[in-house]
């Protein structure tokens, strides 16, 4: 153990033992991009004015998003040597009545709390793994998301932080670590899903300098909103996945790269990166080791096309975010024209784990081809949208219990996995395993592990009216087929949904999707005809019935719907 | 629910008379960041609220650029704008989870209330609807950016009642 981890981690003890013998209760608030849109901060600043009003002496944190975003704002109580006992609905105006029958009694109250943390129930409070939402739950990356203080360090290296990265420059040559990381299977969390030791590996053996390593958060795609909360719940997970990476690649300098528009997690990463150089586990001699790195923080500009990874180096460098021809890959000529490894930010959080507990571990979860946990963003008609994480090849069926089933007990009429680059999965298919392999072989992805749920009221012609027409806003325009493409389909499609429809459309939507995947660039062209060749496949009837019958099955078009709006109020997508 | 209760306001403006020296602060602050414009851009949209013509030919003298290396850059990304936004800016979400939880009613309160179409803004520059491919809060759906600051589980009527309490009409 080197001198500096050492002394990291008495501080930790300390911090634990401190904390342990607290006299005061601790009161935990969830303060996360999604909290915040429903009142998060607002009850947090009621709980401070009644504290202060009352004169009680309690310890007030912010902790990250545990997922349930149903239930937010999300409040923990945890009374001096008690259980940490979970309420939710917190809004501003019920914090009063916590306040006065939890806080001043000292009790808790069953009929308003959610659940207790851990594996005891308390006082007909159920426990953590038997409430519905967390018992099938299996949190690796997401295991102190929403528990911890985002920013607190020794709390992080209490609970085994940063052991990995000191196993890993200590005991292991970098060799060691890649060779690891390549058995546990470990594959991008990103979308593509390409080998994450193999990437390594490729990296390690270019020898061009400097070398460079990025963490892509950009995270610009729809329904998808993993990376940010992680960033936002547990960013040293993600900085030490960075730097296990940098020091089996030998790398030199670090960007992490966060979407403009996630205004929280761009700051807890830039503090989280200054704790950590204050501690010595950033800069020179990391751990007091040879191993030195340093991290930047680099800010998207909310761009879609901009987390295409090669896209993602031009945005670095200060231009368009415009992918680039891929002759030579990235790990031999990437951002300024000089080797580059890029990685997911869930991709990176897995990292500390595998070291850690060895690959073995890692891969005992999944399926054949696809290892591990996955977070899934669950959103659309169900009774509990939030983010889970679950092991590899949990059925879709399972996904959706999990969420509370079905919202108002409507019918599941498909889903909508991969933000924008994915074909929708029908009833048909409920039991498919969410893994990479089993959802490729019924024509659909994994893509980052968004899944958005529609019932019976959505109409699958206006859903995908809206996926073309995002990718249409978001082409970069380099490839003629994808900037024409996407706006053709826009056409097709919001005549459709306005009643306009022609007979020739369908076959024209069948016609340009293969057209647009073999003549576009990048992922993101060729993706984007897909989600709606696919649900033609799938609900040719209901767009026949748009086009033919003038009529939406759904009821959900305005213009073909019974009470008709006003000539120009029409579905059509403003531009 | 909560839609913000202050309008959002700029520390800085470009009818100030020390605009330009600020911009260059700005630039000048992150001379040694590589490929700094990004975030040269995005301190602009801090500080002004959007990037006009002039600040980005100032931008380019201080960055070794020229002011249509800078333009380009600014409109490629979703973030950043170039000319001055109205006073308060509803950004609807059109993303599935909002489709699907309520984005049209929305949209009709806006439209009916304030008698333009999304993607439109009043004549006197008051307020302006507009629409993002996803906020990202999507359990949290219909969801919207109002003056810069999201706002989950949004009801008809207390969008009513917000755009009703500034065009200062009796609810």
């Amino acid at each position: 153990m080197t001198a500096q981890y050492e002394a990291l981690v008495a501080r930790a003890k300390d911090f634990e033992e401190a904390e342990s013998s607290r006299n005061r209760v601790r009161i935990s608030v969830g303060i996360s991009g999604c909290s915040e849109s429903v009142g998060a901060e607002e009850t947090l600043a009621k709980i401070q004015d009644e504290l202060r009003t009352r004169q009680i002496d309690a310890l007030v944190e912010v902790v990250g998003c545990r997922g349930m975003c149903w239930a937010e704002p999300v409040v923990d109580v945890q009374h001096p040597g008690g259980p940490r006992v979970v309420y939710g609905n917190v809004t501003p105006d019920r914090v009063r009545e916590l306040i006065q029958s939890v806080i001043v009694k000292g009790t808790h109250r069953p009929d308003l709390a959610e659940f207790v943390v851990g594996s005891n129930g308390y006082v007909g409070i159920p426990a953590e793994t038997e409430h519905p939402f967390f018992k099938d739950q299996t949190r690796a990356i997401m295991a102190y998301c929403g528990l911890h203080d985002p920013l607190n360090l020794l709390q992080y290296v209490a609970a085994g932080g940063f052991s990995a990265l000191h196993k890993a420059l200590t005991t292991m040559t970098p060799e060691e670590v890649i060779a690891e990381v390549k058995t546990s299977s470990l594959t991008g969390r990103g979308g593509a899903a390409f080998p994450t030791g193999r990437k390594w590996e490729s990296a390690r053996a270019s020898t061009a300098r400097p070398k460079y390593l990025i963490d892509n958060g950009e995270e610009g795609e729809p329904t998808i909103y993993k990376d940010r909360r992680l960033y936002e719940g547990d960013p040293f997970r993600i900085i030490e996945g960075v730097l296990i990476n940098a020091y089996a690649i030998v790398a030199d300098k670090g960007y992490i790269y966060v979407g403009g528009e996630h205004h929280l997690a761009i700051p807890r990463v830039m503090r989280a990166l200054e704790i950590c150089r204050e501690a010595g586990l950033l800069g020179k001699n990391i751990l007091g080791t040879d191993f030195s790195f340093e991290i930047q923080v680099r800010v998207g500009g909310g761009s879609y096309a901009a987390g295409e990874s090669s896209a993602m180096m031009s945005s670095i460098e200060g231009r368009r975010g415009m992918p680039r021809p891929k002759l030579v890959r990235s790990t031999e000529r990437g951002v300024w024209a000089k080797p580059t490894c890029m990685n997911n930010v869930e991709t990176h959080a897995n990292v500390p784990g595998i070291i850690t507990n060895g690959a073995a571990w890692f891969s005992r979860l999944g399926t054949d081809k696809s290892k591990g946990t996955k977070i899934f963003a669950v959103s659309g008609a169900v009774n509990r949208p939030g983010m889970i994480e679950v092991p590899m090849g949990t059925p879709l069926r399972k996904l959706i219990e999990i969420c509370g089933g079905m919202k108002d007990g409507r019918p599941f009429k498909a889903c909508q996995p991969a933000g924008v680059s994915s074909a929708p999965i029908a009833a048909a298919n409920l039991d498919v395993p969410m893994a990479l392999e089993t959802l490729e072989n019924i024509g659909a992805l994994l893509g980052s592990g968004s899944v958005v749920i529609l019932d019976d009221s959505a109409c699958m012609v206006d859903i995908n009216n809206y996926l073309v027409n995002f990718n249409e806003l978001e082409s970069c325009s380099r490839c003629v087929t994808c900037r024409v493409g996407t706006m053709r389909l826009t056409d097709i499609l919001t005549r459709m949904c306005n009643g306009q429809g022609r007979s020739g459309d369908l076959q024209a939507l069948a016609w340009l999707g293969p057209l647009m995947e073999s003549t576009t660039l990048c992922g993101l062209g060729q993706a984007a005809p897909v989600p709606a060749v696919g649900a033609l496949n799938i609900f040719r009837e209901e767009f026949e019935a748009h086009i033919h019958d003038k009529r939406c099955p759904a009821g959900f078009c305005e213009a073909l719907a019974e009470k008709r709006v006003p000539v120009g109020a029409g579905y059509g997508e403003p531009r | 629910m909560t839609l913000p209760s202050h309008d959002h306001h700029k520390p800085y403006s470009y009818e100030q008379s020390d605009w330009e020296a600020h911009v260059r602060e700005i630039c000048r602050g992150l001379e040694q960041t590589d490929g700094a414009v990004i975030l040269v851009l995005h301190r602009l949209m801090e500080d002004f609220g959007y990037i006009s013509e002039r600040a980005t030919i100032v931008a380019a003298e201080e960055l070794h650029l020229t002011a249509p290396q800078i333009f380009a850059v600014a409109t490629f990304y979703h973030e950043f704008r170039v000319e001055k936004p109205a006073e308060n800016v509803l950004m609807l979400c059109r993303g599935p989870a909002c489709r699907v939880g309520g984005m049209v009613g929305l949209r009709h309160v806006m439209e009916a209330s304030l008698g333009i179409d999304v993607g439109e803004r009043t004549e006197d520059d008051k307020f302006a609807i507009e629409s993002s491919g996803c906020l990202g809060i999507c359990p949290h759906a219909p969801a919207m950016m109002v003056n810069h600051r999201l706002a989950g589980r949004v009801s008809d009527a207390a969008l009513e009642q917000w755009i009703a309490e500034r065009l200062g009409t009796p609810v």
